[in-house]
């Protein structure tokens, strides 16, 4: 088996890192701009990586194309991948791009391709938590995401821009369009992060959610940020973003009901942005490797796999899910 | 002076608890406690 891993920036190394640790592939092929960071993923992947910079060649020769790139350059990846027909999985970041991307659905099933779209922390982690906490009500009629923390420099870049574009969530029948950085709702999120004030961003996870789940009314997704980060979104980044960022963490509040009774299911990960998404992706590509998962077209993971298994599999991998809990007592 | 500042004092202290005691005896006041529970057991919850 042999995989192709487009970008070897904080995702991309970690996928290859991992794809060859678990042997679901024989040869990883890594594909970058950038020779410094092609340099130093070969030094720590060993001898079964094989490096490739620019001009790329035009036949992408794997049994798996993982697309981990930047924001910019993952649409024309996707379309290069379904016309050679390579089973593909889209780590996705952007909210414009992501949307160009599920656009590329029709040639997929033209080509009767296998495209898994948000294999990263939100959204993809955070897609499966959603899949997960539906599996505990009878009807489900929210859906509320929120994140916080970066991976690498491109996701600190995606970071930076949300807070200042306007934010899309599902209420009711339509999209509901809001400015960025605003509707401050303080959330907790799982140990070590704590209480993070969250604002509206614009984050592709209500675009994946309601496609997925289109008969939930209502799908929001917020991101925490500081004044800083708010006052600044405006402008470009003044400060190189740092290489990766420290520990961050998703929240999923699913609302519903089960049996008449009203009910929140809280779901929450506290972890490194960038290890969690590549053990999101590196899973996903081993799933399509072994054909667990069987797909022709393009898809979303919350619709894809089975919740409680891929969690379970996360686990082993040390991505520990949360629930909360609250004791209800009267005083 | 002192004695004044002392007298104040005690005063905002005693506000201060007989405050918390009153909320705390409010009749149905519901109180909320709890956390993160790690998910060791997917599906078997």
């Amino acid at each position: 088996m042999r995989a192709l891993v487009i970008g070897a920036g904080a995702v991309g190394a970690k996928v290859a890192q991992q794809l060859l640790s678990s042997n679901a592939v024989d040869k990883i092929v890594l594909r970058d701009t950038s020779p410094e960071k092609l340099v130093l993923a070969s030094k720590n992947l060993g001898s079964r990586v094989e490096v490739e910079h620019f001009p790329f060649s035009q036949n992408m020769d794997a049994d798996v194309v993982v697309v981990a790139s930047p924001r910019g350059t993952q649409l024309e990846a996707v379309k290069k991948a379904i016309t050679l027909r390579r089973p593909t999985v889209v780590v996705s970041d952007g909210l414009s791009e992501t949307v160009s991307v599920l656009n590329l659905g029709k040639e997929a099933s033209e080509f009767g391709v296998p495209v898994v779209v948000g294999t990263g922390f939100a959204p993809g982690l955070s897609c499966v938590l959603a899949a997960y906490g539906k599996t505990f009500l009878e009807e489900t009629e929210e859906i509320h995401v929120s994140k916080m923390g970066t991976g690498g420099p491109a996701c600190a870049l995606v970071h930076h821009r949300s807070l200042s574009r306007m934010s899309y969530g599902w209420r009711e029948d339509k999209w509901d369009k809001r400015l960025g950085g605003s509707g401050r709702e303080l959330l907790w999120f799982p140990e070590p992060v704590g209480p993070q004030d969250c604002y509206n961003a614009a984050l592709s996870d209500p675009m994946l959610l309601h496609n997925a789940f289109p008969e939930v009314l209502r799908i929001s997704a917020k991101m925490a940020a500081t004044r800083r980060d708010r006052l600044t979104a405006f402008f470009p980044m003044l400060t190189p973003p740092h290489n990766e960022g420290g520990i961050g963490a998703i929240r999923v509040e699913v609302r519903g009901s089960k049996s008449g009774v009203q009910e929140n299911i809280v779901l929450g990960v506290s972890e490194h942005p960038a290890l969690a998404a590549a053990s999101v992706t590196a899973l996903t590509a081993e799933y399509l490797l072994k054909h667990k998962i069987k797909l022709n077209h393009m898809s979303t993971l919350a619709l894809l796999v089975e919740p409680a298994e891929f969690l379970s599999d996360l686990a082993a991998r040390s991505i520990v899910v949360e629930i909360f809990e609250g004791d209800k007592t009267t005083v | 002076m002192n004695i004044l500042r002392r007298a104040l004092a005690a005063i905002m202290t005693a506000a201060a608890v007989a405050g918390a005691l009153s909320f705390q005896k409010e009749p149905g006041v519901e109180k909320r406690t709890g956390g993160w529970k790690k998910i060791s057991n997917f599906g078997n919850e």
